[in-house]
Parts: structure tokens; C-alpha cells; sequence
């Protein structure tokens, strides 16, 4: 009979360990997924249509603010498919941000009480934030369709879905593990997000953004993954210029991610112990 | 060779505690070493803070060690406190998947074993009701069917029996024992409940301040270990001890500890010591001299208590009463103490009983400087004054 074997030093657990023991079990991640969705629409009127209501309120705000008053101009492409073919994304990454940051304080109890792979919890906001996806890019499709926009070019969301939840959830485990701490951290996301909004050209053209900054530093902007994103995006979307330099946001989404992990795990050991 | 199931070597779990700027780190565990051989129940036992949960904590891998190494045969699961990852909006049903997939249990492993745990829990009716609207007891039977049911090798259970019914509580107790004897599976339960304790476990240990102070066959640790609570107390009737000297002119019945925090006596803390004495002759008793030599453990002296030296004369008091010796602020540091007890009569030695009273004190801000000892060091404090300047002698 093969038993596993586990052994408990002052070293806590190695990264393969640690990894293993995520994918050895993965019914748990799904668990946590189908907790998450069942909670957040239970005992509510609307349900699922604020998936809906949610990015429409976002596209109606960006549309008159950017629009309107600040009378940004997106060339050929209608205001409405450019801005909506980034909050689709813009949407999704606060969404897992903001979750992901929050997943381990809010279950504090049960981290001081239980042992499971705890990088589910972060991960599994990826998965849960995939609803409202879904449903926002629905509208994507159907907005595009109604003003002629290209769609084909929407096929390839699951690549920039997949980048952009890396650096999402990369953010999320970092955070959440340091904020078991400092619980400061949570009071700072909503305003780190919303400055970060501003920053990334997701109501706005990057053109907008470049002309700000001296032709040699417009490569930093590359460093903010959502900005390579959505030109990645709206390039095979949309067509136009898509800049060699956006291998820098997949190279810095890769890195956020894997420093993520590591972090995560290598604080996993003192969690109970910080609460 | 015996097989094994749970091998821990030289555990220990030391805390920093961070006490207004200042660092004291506190051994919760101290080198703890223990065999569990597969198969049996083991049971853990201790005052609290003798570090029964931190030891569950660290198999069950929520908290890491300082130093040591455990080793694990097999797939552990803990049923540490009753209904932890279990949401409140979701029904029984979604719970029980929660619970088990936290547990470590596939989907198909709990879906193999619904049935028996919705019977067993005995709430068939309302398994598909958010468990919001359960009572306590019916939370408590759901969380113990999913990791009685779910089969981990090795289980770990600490004080889940203490809440639900009576019924349940036996019920729970066979199927413990059942799982034992049928599956062969290894559990290890922490209790403060000694019957349930010397029904179920094949051996006991017994933690004290983080060490293991006896280890052995149930019965023998958990009547050892009663017999020690019931030493430390806070109040002791002395009236059937028959080794005491004197003249017995008058003679000291009982000592209690009064104190605001009922019964528990917190360093820096108001507190009084009632003594009572009779005499079975006189309706008065004139210069009476109470003597109370305090000691750390049972050989080393601490203070004497007086009511002469400390210059509050009693000269005339009734022939059986009670005496109290009162302090603002108890100046006895964390720690355990015995008494000893003298009573004078008119200068003559009336009764002495040597070791009458073992009483226990907590940690406490003797100072109010936010300073608390966490160290188990019996002692006293004293007033002092710190500044730099010079006295005026």
C-alpha cells in the first residue's frame, strides 16, 4: 500500500511541493470557484444581469467623461467598440486584483483553523472573474456588431485573457500574503487601481498617452502589462500598429506572475502565525 | 516493527511577542518528541496553554515548527473547530463539498460518500437549506459527519465532541471507535472531557507548558492529571487534614482566593485571601499571629505573609471567623505557589500545616508599564524608582 508521506520541518513547504499539492487536488480550486459565484449572487434581485449592468455603467462614464468632455478622438474605430474592447479587460483585471488582494483576509478564521493549498485562493479569483468576462465581452461582440466594427479579431481574447489574469493574479498573491500583515495595503488598492486607470490607455489611445511622454522613454509605458495588452488587442482586433516593444508587458507579466508564486509560497509558512 | 503513523522529533514552536516595542518570544512547544503507532487514539491532554493546540497546529501543517521535524504516514485530516470553511450562504449540500474538498478530498471521493454522511448527520430534511438557518447543533453534526466520513488516515480531533447533544456526542464517540478498530485509522483527539478521553484512547499524553509532563496507558495519565488540577486551586478546606502541629487551640478550616475576576488571580490585580478559623473552646481569641510562608514549587521561599511584621495587631477576634489579607495590587509574579500556614495564639503556636494551599497565577501588568512576563517564573514584584538623578543621602 503506498502511503504519501509528509514531513513538517521548521522549512515549510518547497515551491514543487507546494505546487504539486495545487494540482493534485484540483476539485478544490473548482470548489472555491462555484463558493465564490453561488455567494456573490445569492439573495440578489438582479443576479446575473449586474454582470451585464456593471460594464455598462463603466462604458456610459469613460464614454461621457472621455468622450464627450474631454472629446478624446479614436480615429476610424467608434468611441464606443475602442473603449469597450479595453474595459472588457480593465474590468477583469480590477476585478481579480481587488479579490485576489482580499482572498486570504477574508478568511482568516479558516486559515488559522485548516491546512489546503492556500494559492487557491488567489487563483481562484482568476477563474471566478471569468462570469463577468464573459458577459462583457458578449456585449463587446453584440456592440460590434451593431456598429459594424470587425469580429473576428475577438477570437483572440483567450490570449490576452490569459496575460492579463497572469498579472492580475501575480499582483493578488503578493498582496494578499503581505496584507495579512499590513493590513494597510487593502485601504491603498482601490486608489492604486484607480490611479493606474488613468495611466493605461483603456478609455483613451495610446497615441494620447506617448505624446505626454519623450519619444526615448515611450517604451516604459510597455512596462505597465495592460498597455501592451490592449494594443496587442485592439491590433489583431481592429487592425493597425502593433509595437515590438509589447513583448515587454509579456515578459513583465510573466515575471509578476512567477515572482507571485514564489512570494506566496515562501510566506505561506508564517500565515497562521501573522493573523 | 511497529508501524508508525505519526513520528514527531524534537518539536518546538517558539512565538515572538511584540509587547509595546519590546520583543519576548514565548516556547509554546518545547522539544516534544512522540511515537503514534497506526491504529490507535491517542489522546492529548493539559491546562490550557500547555500547548495542546499549537502541537495539532503544526501536524495539521497550519503553523510551521521552529525546530523538530514531524513526519506523516499518510493522508492527515483535522477536524480542528466545527464549521470552519463552511459558508454560511451555501445549503448543506454545496457545504459538505466545501468542507471535504478543503479537507483534501476529491469531488468523486465525497460524492461516493454522501449518503452516509447526510444519514449520518441526521438532517436529511434540510440538506438543501443554507446552512445559515441551521442551529448550532445541526451545524455541529453536518461538520463532524464530513470528516467522519471522509477517510483520511490519520485524523485529528480537538474539542469538536464538547458542543452538540448528548445522543450525538455517543453516537460520534462509536463511530470514532468504530473507525478505529474497522479501518485501522490513527486519531488523535484533544479533550477536556476525561471520560470521553479514557473511553477512546489507547494512550495518553499530557502536556504541561509546552513539554510532555507524563505519557502513558488512559487511565492512569488522566487520573494523574485530575488529581494535579485538583491541587491547584483557589480555594482548599483544611479542616480534615489531619498532619498539623500546634495546640489546636484554634485551627484553620479553609483558605479561598477572592479576587474580581472570580477565581483567577492576575498578577498587579486586586485579590484577598479569606482564612477561616474555628475553635471549638473560646468565643474569643486574643493576639492572634497569622504566619504564611509562600514558596515556589515546594522547597524555595518567596515572601511571608504577617499580619504582626506587616504591623496590623488583631488583637481581639471572635473564637471562629474568618481573617483577610487584602491586596490592592497581588504582587505574585506568573507562576505557581504552595503555602504554608502558622496560627498564633497569644504569642503560642496554635496550628501549622505545612503546604495547605497550591495556588496559580496568572500573567499580569503588575507596573501598568504595558510590561507582562510571559515566562512561567514564580517571584515577586517590588516598587522601584528609575530616573538619573541622584538620592539626596
Amino acid at each position: 500500500m503506498s502511503r504519501n508521506r509528509t514531513v513538517i520541518t521548521p522549512q515549510g513547504n518547497s515551491v514543487s511541493k507546494a505546487l504539486r499539492e495545487l494540482f493534485q487536488n484540483p476539485d478544490l480550486l473548482w470548489t472555491f470557484t462555484y463558493r465564490d459565484i453561488r455567494v456573490r449572487y445569492a439573495q440578489t434581485y438582479l443576479g446575473l444581469a449586474w454582470s451585464l449592468i456593471q460594464p455598462l455603467f463603466g462604458l456610459a462614464a469613460v464614454f461621457v467623461l472621455f468622450f464627450k468632455i474631454a472629446g478624446v478622438q479614436t480615429g476610424e474605430i467608434p468611441y464606443l467598440s475602442f473603449a469597450l474592447s479595453g474595459l472588457i479587460f480593465w474590468n477583469y483585471f480590477s476585478y481579480v486584483v481587488t479579490q485576489s488582494s482580499a482572498s486570504l483576509v477574508n478568511v482568516q478564521t479558516m486559515i488559522k483553523k485548516i491546512y489546503f493549498p492556500r494559492l487557491a485562493l488567489p487563483i481562484g479569483k482568476s477563474f471566478v472573474g471569468l462570469i463577468d468576462f464573459g458577459v462583457a465581452l458578449l456585449l463587446l461582440f453584440i456592440v460590434n456588431l451593431v456598429l459594424g466594427q470587425p469580429l473576428a479579431g475577438l477570437l483572440f481574447f483567450p490570449l490576452i485573457l490569459l496575460l492579463t489574469a497572469l498579472t492580475a493574479v501575480g499582483i493578488g498573491m503578493i498582496i494578499s500574503s503581505v496584507s495579512l500583515r499590513y493590513r494597510d495595503l487593502q485601504q491603498i488598492i482601490p486608489f492604486a487601481l484607480q490611479l493606474l486607470f488613468f495611466i493605461t490607455p483603456v478609455a483613451y489611445p495610446q497615441a494620447l498617452l506617448s505624446s505626454v511622454i519623450p519619444d526615448e522613454w515611450s517604451w516604459l509605458v510597455y512596462f505597465n502589462p495592460i498597455t501592451g495588452f490592449l494594443e496587442l488587442f485592439r491590433g489583431l482586433l481592429y487592425g493597425g500598429e502593433i509595437s515590438p516593444l509589447v513583448w515587454i508587458s509579456v515578459v513583465s507579466a510573466v515575471i509578476i506572475f512567477v515572482a507571485g508564486v514564489l512570494f506566496f509560497i515562501r510566506t505561506d509558512k508564517k500565515m497562521a502565525d501573522h493573523i | 516493527m511497529k508501524d508508525i503513523a505519526v513520528h514527531i522529533e524534537k518539536l518546538s514552536k517558539q512565538y515572538e511577542i511584540k509587547t509595546q516595542g519590546r520583543h519576548q518570544t514565548f516556547k509554546a512547544l518545547d522539544s516534544v518528541s512522540l511515537k503514534v503507532e497506526r491504529g490507535k487514539i491517542l489522546g492529548i491532554i493539559g491546562s490550557n496553554g500547555a500547548g495542546k493546540s499549537t502541537l495539532l497546529k503544526i501536524l495539521s501543517r497550519i503553523t510551521y515548527p521552529t525546530s523538530g521535524r514531524v513526519s506523516i504516514e499518510g493522508r492527515l485530516a483535522s477536524l480542528l473547530e466545527v464549521g470552519t470553511g463552511f459558508h454560511s450562504e451555501l445549503s448543506g449540500r454545496e457545504n459538505i463539498f466545501l468542507n471535504g474538498s478543503i479537507l483534501g478530498m476529491s469531488r468523486q471521493e465525497i460524492r461516493a460518500k454522501f449518503d452516509d454522511i447526510v444519514e449520518f448527520s441526521g438532517i436529511e430534511k434540510f440538506i438543501d437549506t443554507p446552512v445559515k438557518h441551521y442551529s448550532s447543533g445541526m451545524y455541529v453534526r453536518l461538520a463532524f459527519s464530513v470528516a467522519a466520513n471522509l477517510t483520511p488516515e490519520i485524523l485529528i480531533i480537538d474539542e469538536v465532541l464538547a458542543v452538540g447533544d448528548a445522543q450525538f456526542q455517543e453516537k460520534c464517540l462509536r463511530k470514532m471507535d468504530e473507525a478505529k478498530s474497522a479501518e485501522g485509522r490513527t486519531i488523535l483527539f484533544v479533550s477536556h472531557n476525561m471520560t470521553a478521553i479514557n473511553h477512546l484512547c489507547d494512550e495518553v499524553v499530557w502536556l504541561q507548558e509546552g513539554k510532555i509532563k507524563q505519557i502513558g496507558e488512559a487511565r492512569e495519565i488522566t487520573r494523574n492529571y485530575l488529581r494535579d488540577m485538583q491541587q491547584i486551586s483557589q480555594e482548599v478546606e483544611l479542616r480534615e487534614r489531619k498532619d498539623r502541629k500546634g495546640t489546636g487551640e484554634a485551627i484553620l478550616t479553609r483558605l479561598e482566593w477572592l479576587s474580581p475576576q472570580k477565581g483567577t488571580l492576575i498578577s498587579g490585580q486586586p485579590a484577598t485571601l479569606k482564612i477561616d478559623y474555628y475553635s471549638a473552646h473560646l468565643d474569643t481569641l486574643g493576639n492572634i499571629r497569622c504566619v504564611f510562608n509562600v514558596f515556589k514549587g515546594e522547597q524555595e521561599f518567596v515572601v511571608s505573609l504577617n499580619n504582626d511584621m506587616s504591623g496590623h495587631a488583631l488583637h481581639q477576634v471572635p473564637g471562629t471567623g474568618s481573617l483577610y489579607c487584602h491586596f490592592e495590587h497581588l504582587p505574585f509574579m506568573h507562576g505557581e505557589y504552595t503555602v504554608t500556614c502558622n496560627l498564633f495564639v497569644n504569642g503560642l503556636r496554635s496550628d501549622r500545616v505545612e503546604q495547605a494551599f497550591r495556588f496559580k497565577v496568572a500573567k499580569g501588568d503588575y507596573y501598568h508599564s504595558g510590561y507582562q512576563s510571559t515566562e512561567n517564573r514564580p517571584g515577586i514584584y517590588i516598587e522601584q524608582q528609575w530616573d538619573a538623578t541622584p538620592p539626596a543621602y
